[in-house]
């Protein structure tokens, strides 16, 4: 009786604190994202996603404004002439809760772009970048893309302005099958990277 | 053609059901329908009942999305983002009233507490609104298939309540299965030993725990966000 008692007052604990946490996060969520400086947040979504990202670290996740400076800020000893105005940038979003399939996509996307593009990655022509879109800062993108889902999303970049983007859905179809999924994600970035 | 697009639905509700993401919410529907493991009968009409719960959610959001455009983006952000969170809270308080921790608070004058307790131990009416419930808890595989999936089909062929409808059935359809398998196999041991009573009292407990297992694990993923 007495062990019965003490689940009973446990589970209420637990209730009654995630009834807390939950209104707490709802209704604070500007302190909080005020608190979480933008770089922090940065830093861990690429120490969630590998650390070989070649995404340049501590930079506020912005759109198009700030597309070109990211390339000033970091430059690497190959950037090409050609890369100072069009820029690829492969999106990753994905939300606080990591299932264990949205993470597969995550690392396919990665690892075959990693694989067929090292040397655009390295010129800055190519760009892989996990955003979380449940950060306020990024929820626009929700509507811009109009994402129902984690997606993997293209986007060219032109002179700080995106002249077109694609977002490639079959990610979800091929997910079982490894070598479509590279296949397919070699395939459309290719037909973006000749416009850059 | 017809039939290529009732087929994409149903094939698309079982890949919802069987992808890793809902299984939490699988294992407990499973728990939840063959519960009454000595009733052949109730656990058939709870998973009919599951089956019309998970229907109706999807008929209504498909309504509302081919007849009045709802942006979708935005709906799916709203169900995955609060759906998911509270639902660990619901799952905990449901399986303490299982495990008799908890009492059914009724204000309703009209409806006594043994009224409701009936209801809920029943399952019709439990299982109804478990499949409602558990259909709106969109994760992010479910979400493909069913905003990414099924509803650009459903628009295309304006069908807002058909293809919705046998989608959910399609998600319903491995964890009827099981349970039902579920039932079959613990009845059979079950008249061995003739120990009916027993082995309900075991399998309420059982469904309890596991919903207080799953509550605890989406509170744990979704609110304090540490899994």
């Amino acid at each position: 009786m007495d062990i019965k008692k003490l689940i009973k007052s446990l589970l209420f604990i637990f209730v009654v604190v995630s009834l807390a946490v939950l209104i707490y996060k709802e209704f604070s969520p500007r302190t909080e994202s005020n608190a979480i400086p933008v770089a922090a947040t940065k830093v861990d979504t690429v120490a969630v996603s590998g650390e070989s990202l070649p995404a340049p670290e501590n930079q506020p996740l912005k759109e198009p404004a700030t597309a070109t400076k990211q390339k000033e800020e970091a430059p690497s000893p190959h950037t090409a002439v050609k890369s100072q105005n069009s820029k690829l940038i492969a999106y990753y979003f994905h939300g606080t809760f990591r299932c264990t399939t949205c993470r597969t996509i995550e690392q396919y996307s990665h690892d075959a772009i990693q694989m067929y593009f090292a040397k655009e990655l390295g010129n800055g022509r190519l760009e892989f970048r996990p955003v979380n879109i449940e950060e306020p800062e990024n929820k626009h993108f929700i509507q811009d893309y109009q994402l129902v889902t984690r997606s993997l999303v293209l986007s060219l970049m032109s002179d700080g302005k995106e002249t077109k983007s694609k977002n490639l859905a079959d990610v979800w179809k091929l997910v079982r099958d490894k070598d479509k999924f590279f296949q397919y994600v070699k395939d459309e970035v290719e037909k973006f990277l000749k416009e850059t | 053609m017809e039939l290529l697009l009732l087929a994409s639905a149903v094939w698309l509700g079982i890949l919802t059901s069987v992808s890793p993401c809902p299984l939490a919410t699988n294992i407990a529907a499973v728990s939840f329908i063959s519960r009454r493991i000595t009733q052949r009968n109730t656990v058939f009409l709870s998973g009919i009942l599951y089956t019309l719960g998970r229907s109706l959610t999807y008929i209504v959001l498909g309504v509302l999305i081919v007849k009045t455009l709802v942006d979708v983006p935005i709906l799916s952000d709203f169900l995955q983002r609060y759906v998911n969170k509270i639902l660990g809270i619901v799952l905990i308080l449901v399986g303490m009233v299982l495990l008799d921790l908890l009492r059914v608070p009724l204000s309703l004058p009209s409806v006594s507490e043994n009224v409701a307790k009936k209801l809920i131990e029943k399952g019709a009416f439990g299982s109804l609104l478990l499949g409602i419930l558990f259909a709106l808890a969109f994760c992010p595989v479910s979400a493909a298939l069913f905003f990414g999936g099924l509803i650009p089909l459903a628009v295309k062929a304006k069908s807002g309540i058909g293809l919705p409808l046998i989608y959910g059935i399609g998600t319903s359809l491995p964890v009827l299965l099981f349970a039902s398998l579920v039932a079959t196999g613990t009845s059979y041991i079950n008249n061995l030993y003739h120990r009916i009573t027993k082995v309900e009292f075991y399998t309420k407990k059982a469904t309890g725990i596991i919903f207080i297992l799953v509550g605890v694990y989406y509170a744990l993923a979704y609110i304090f966000e540490i899994i």
